[in-house]
């Protein structure tokens, strides 16, 4: 049997204005975790039954977004039930297969094969154990069932959402509400065995909730009510009472019956919690004074913590009342991880959030009434608040005082798991942020810590320990930067200006090589996010694009395959640049970046020879002009360290963009070609390949020199500039390549006409 | 001299005569019960209102959703049949973000389908169709491709509303291929609680004005006569208050007011529904009727006069007891 009772649940989620800016709520980070940046996992303080109400960024309930159980929520419990009270001839798959999947119809046929009425049983049950041993208790079961079936016409809504929902919606008052309730209450009278009765009162109640009378079902609610055990079935009875006081517009009842809910029935806590809605002031009071002690109070204060925000004030009044109040885990739990969202920052090596300890005023409300609790020590978890303690202090960078709180929840720790490690992140990070040099005792200190954290095989959502990790790791990096301790740096947090160095690269070649690593010493090598062979790679690269062939081969051969295959022919020389062209032209011959350094060492040395000096300057020239980032063979210098997919000289590092944008390699083997050329034509390409370079050479100095022209403001820059290249191509107007050139290229058109 | 007296009158009357052949006058409707009280009927009747603007429904493709979802249905009661409907749907942009090119067909589907059903169920055919969809550059192919395809399928008149910002980067954003567009006169700020109105900001509006002309499509026009509140809270909006009832402020010890549009809490406390934590600061915005007319006198500047008719956002007696009952009238007399 199923069940659904949030009628408001569907009016309240539809777009209330056709917003075009929206208002940016507590959202942390860009599509992180929904809980954002955080180290302090609730799952170690809290009741897994409050899961739904841990802190999230973004999601109405955490972790399930929304409750979409309204019709399947009881499901396995009243098979449960069943199977209990009918006792041992009533195999599982048998009531499962009745109370969730049979239709009426089937049903009816069932209870009237039970009570003798019939002599066959539908085909489906015809093997169920349970017709084979008929008893009174399975007759009652059954002749329930059909009533609850009929109830279930009006009482599911079977939809989530779909596009069917109108339809479905559409069904209207439900036709025999007289006579299903006059029938469930003389079974409901005349019913003698407790769990039956208290069925039928759930089912009558719902009834009177969706069919009316609604006095009625006050009056049935609350003459009965005494009667029976506070079971989830006695909760279940309640919250359409509840209902009935909402539409009543009875707010303090309602609201007093949904903490009660909220309290007594883990399952229909979002329920309780969505129905929850103190309107005005008086209300709130008048439910506050309908409490029968300070325990019914503590949840209505725990209800508005967790619906409305305001941890601090709910915790308040709940220590008050009764310091040792478990009401006050979630509450912390909730206050702490959105605190923590304020000491969060992003961090571009990192590329994700990481902590941000900070020295200011932030959260020191928070902290000052946290700090004041724990140290009264009159908690039921007493470690939970030192350690909250210890972490406010931490974010806020005091942590001396941060140490002293760990050690205090240390000497009351759970032996729980997730406390254990809880505790042991923090106390690392706290470590580390007190010590402003990363020397040798630091390092000491550290690196059993740090090994654990690094072999840990938790998922972060069930530990919160990524971030943690993240930070420790940004943070070493940039004290062993100051410290200049860079192969440490960049082993802990990769950074592009550490390649500048050639002597760097040497050095960390030899590093990863080394045998026999002490502990330490592995364990940063270990994060360390490159390979030999990607550095061998851009060792190879930067010799390449400094002319250094022979050198850049010997590097590249000691590489697998000899790199990536390129996409297009590198040797290829256009009037106007088109890579995809290029792309898809057909090759006779592939080449690797080595296979394409070996050839360009061949034409570099019959230029060298004087052989066929035009061609093969020329060709080699093209080469060196694609391998650079105007070029067809970008592929050629993409790679771990010099980074890949530059759809501007902007998107380059700074470091590279320099390096991978240089024409002047390019610009000196067309000038050779240019020597070297002997007819007219040959000449006329010359000139125009070189004015191409100087093109590329002009943007680089001029425009992509500077970072803050690539959104909005840039140089005032001239539309058209007649390029060196240009004016010496004027002598060649008779040439084919001339008359090409004109074609192809409306730049050239315009300075020809000019 | 007396004979120039009875033609220039005459071409006086022509003259009054062509300004106030009124465009139309329309509302749109945003509650997912359709129901109208005395108030909202006499002011539709008073304005000779026949055609309404209806959202029917919004579509969601929710972080935990496996495909897009309609959410809150609209009931229509029979009122509706008295009006010529067009049908609204609001779809939320990420549907777009996260919906396949090739689930667009089946999408069109549903919608057409729910559009239908709710039809059906007060016997009422309406031959057009408005998406409202702050679309962007990202989700834009996508959008287009779905009205393309949605008119396809059921060869209705449709239209989108248009936001200023994407009057103004037409060339990012795209025009959507529709019939016409509703410009959305409102909503241009940023809603974070500082002294401008989010609602509706001369000076923001400024840097958007020159654009309205050049925009490629026939265009009708929407204004604001919604209020709203805004909670802040250390400095950030955390809730913004529906049709929230701002006189109710006044007496309650609980609040103070800390300037001509805001009040302050002083206690923690619930109110109208909802809960305020202490230093609280609630913010009213709303558009007066002298912003009204000047947004008429900005449109006239600035749209050729090309407006078709005007739309006011949205039919809710909470909302019209706010102005005088001519203002719609005198609103849409100022508009060329």
């Amino acid at each position: 049997m199923k069940e659904m009772f949030s009628k408001k649940y569907l009016a309240t989620l539809i777009s209330t204005f056709a917003v075009g800016t929206g208002i940016i709520l507590a959202c942390a980070g860009d599509w992180g975790p929904e809980y954002g940046t955080s180290s302090f996992t609730p799952e170690a303080f809290v009741d897994s039954g409050y899961r739904p109400f841990f802190y999230s960024g973004y999601s109405m309930y955490y972790d399930i977004g929304y409750d979409t159980k309204h019709d399947s929520r009881f499901n396995e419990s009243n098979v449960n039930d069943w199977s209990t009270y009918l006792g041992n001839g009533a195999p599982v798959a048998e009531l499962q297969h009745l109370l969730n999947t049979t239709t009426l119809g089937s049903i009816d046929s069932a209870a009237n094969y039970a009570s003798g009425k019939t002599k066959t049983l539908p085909a489906s049950m015809q093997s169920f154990q349970l017709f084979k041993k008929l008893n009174s208790k399975t007759t009652s079961f059954l002749n329930y069932l059909v009533l609850a079936k009929k109830s279930e016409e009006f009482a599911i809504s079977n939809v989530q959402y779909s596009w069917e929902y109108e339809e479905k919606k559409k069904r209207g008052p439900y036709a025999n509400a007289a006579a299903l309730n006059a029938k469930l209450l003389s079974e409901f009278t005349i019913a003698k065995d407790p769990f039956l009765k208290q069925r039928y009162w759930f089912q009558l109640e719902r009834s009177y909730y969706f069919n009316a009378p609604t006095q009625k079902a006050i009056e049935f609610f609350e003459s009965n009510e005494k009667a029976f055990p506070k079971n989830d079935m006695y909760y279940r009875t309640m919250a359409y009472a509840a209902g009935i006081y909402y539409t009543l517009k009875n707010y303090t009842k309602a609201n007093y019956y949904y903490s009660r809910v909220f309290e007594g029935c883990a399952a229909l806590r979002t329920v309780a919690h969505y129905s929850f809605h103190p309107q005005e002031q008086a209300d709130w009071n008048a439910t506050l004074a309908l409490c029968a002690n300070n325990e019914e109070k503590a949840t209505l204060w725990q209800m508005l913590g967790i619906y409305y925000g305001d941890d601090v004030r709910a915790m308040q009044e709940i220590y008050t009342m009764n310091p040792k109040s478990e009401k006050l885990n979630i509450l912390l739990a909730r206050a702490i991880n959105r605190q923590e969202q304020e000491f969060s920052l992003w961090n571009d090596g990192i590329r994700d959030n990481i902590i941000n300890v900070k020295k200011d005023t932030t959260g020191n409300n928070l902290l000052a009434f946290v700090s004041r609790i724990t140290q009264a020590g009159n908690t039921s978890a007493p470690w939970m608040w030192h350690t909250a303690t210890g972490y406010l202090y931490m974010l806020k960078g005091n942590t001396a005082k941060a140490a002293a709180s760990y050690a205090q929840a240390e000497k009351k720790l759970p032996k729980a798991e997730l406390a254990q490690l809880q505790l042991r992140l923090l106390k690392l990070i706290n470590i580390i942020a007190s010590t402003p040099k990363a020397d040798s005792k630091l390092e000491k200190a550290i690196l059993p810590e740090l090994e654990w954290l690094a072999n840990l095989k938790m998922e972060d959502g069930e530990f919160r320990h990524s971030s943690a990790l993240n930070w420790i790791k940004q943070t070493l990096s940039e004290r062993y930067k100051a410290q200049k301790e860079f192969i440490k740096a960049v082993c802990y947090s990769n950074y592009t200006g550490f390649y500048i160095n050639n002597s760097n690269i040497e050095a960390m070649k030899s590093f990863l090589a080394k045998p026999n690593k002490t502990p330490y010493e592995a364990l940063y090598a270990k994060f360390y996010a490159l390979t030999t062979n990607d550095l061998l790679e851009f060792q190879a690269i930067d010799l390449a694009l400094h002319d250094k062939l022979d050198e850049a081969i010997v590097k590249m051969e000691s590489i697998p395959n000899g790199g990536a295959t390129l996409p297009g022919n590198p040797f290829n020389g256009r009037l106007q640049d088109c890579h995809d062209c290029d792309h898809e032209a057909p090759q006779k011959i592939k080449y690797t970046k080595l296979s394409l350094l070996k050839k360009m060492k061949d034409m570099k040395d019959k230029v060298k020879a004087g052989q066929d000096v035009y061609t093969n300057a020329m060709l080699l020239a093209n080469a060196f002009y694609n391998i650079t980032h105007y070029g067809n063979a970008r592929a050629f210098y993409e790679g771990r360290i010099t980074g890949e997919y530059h759809y501007s000289p902007f998107s380059i590092g700074n470091e590279f963009r320099n390096m991978l944008t240089d024409m002047t390699l390019a610009n000196k083997y067309y000038t050779q070609g240019l020597n070297a050329a002997k007819t007219d034509e040959q000449k006329a390409k010359c000139y125009f390949m070189l004015a191409k370079c100087e093109r590329n050479k002009y943007y680089n100095d001029s425009l992509y020199i500077n970072r803050t022209y690539e959104y909005g403001d840039q140089p005032s820059m001239p539309d058209f500039k007649a390029w060196d290249g240009f004016r010496s191509l004027k002598q060649y107007k008779t040439t084919k390549f001339y008359q090409e050139a004109i074609r192809e290229c409306g730049y050239f058109r315009t300075y020809s006409q000019r | 001299m007396k004979k120039y007296w009875w033609p220039l009158l005459l071409i006086m009357v022509l003259t009054a005569a062509c300004r106030h052949q009124n465009k139309p006058l329309s509302f749109y409707y945003w509650k997912t019960q359709f129901t109208l009280n005395d108030y909202e009927k006499s002011v539709l009747n008073e304005h000779a209102v026949t055609s309404l603007y209806v959202r029917y429904f919004d579509v969601d493709f929710k972080p935990d959703g496996k495909e897009p979802e309609p959410v809150s249905p609209i009931k229509p009661d029979s009122s509706i049949r008295a009006y010529r409907v067009t049908p609204v749907i609001f779809i939320r942009n990420r549907t777009f973000e996260r919906l396949e090119a090739t689930t667009i067909p089946m999408l069109v589907k549903n919608v057409a389908f729910l559009v239908n059903l709710i039809n059906q169920s007060q016997g009422i055919r309406p031959q057009q169709i408005q998406f409202d969809c702050d679309w962007t550059e990202r989700t834009r192919d996508k959008f287009f491709e779905f009205i393309k395809q949605y008119r396809a399928l059921t060869n209705q008149t449709i239209s989108a509303t248009i936001r200023l910002h994407q009057v103004k980067y037409k060339e990012i954003t795209g025009v959507p291929p529709v019939d016409y567009g509703v410009l959305m006169y409102y909503n241009m700020g940023a809603i974070n609680g500082d002294n401008n109105n989010s609602i509706y900001e001369k000076s923001i509006a400024d840097k958007y004005n020159t654009y309205i002309k050049s925009y490629p499509l026939a265009m009708d026009v929407a204004l604001p006569v919604f209020s709203w509140g805004l909670t802040i809270r250390n400095g950030k909006v955390v809730e913004l208050l529906n049709k929230i009832n701002f006189s109710q402020f006044e007496n309650d010890s609980n609040f103070i007011k800390a300037a001509s549009d805001r009040y302050q809490a002083k206690h923690a406390c619930f109110k109208g529904g909802y809960y305020f934590k202490e230093n609280d600061q609630i913010k009213q915005e709303h558009v007066p009727a002298s912003d009204l007319l000047d947004i008429t006198n900005q449109i006239n500047k600035n749209t050729n006069h090309k407006i078709g008719k005007l739309i006011f956002y949205d039919l809710d007696s909470t909302n019209l007891v706010q102005y005088e009952r001519d203002v719609f009238e005198k609103v849409l007399s100022n508009l060329n």
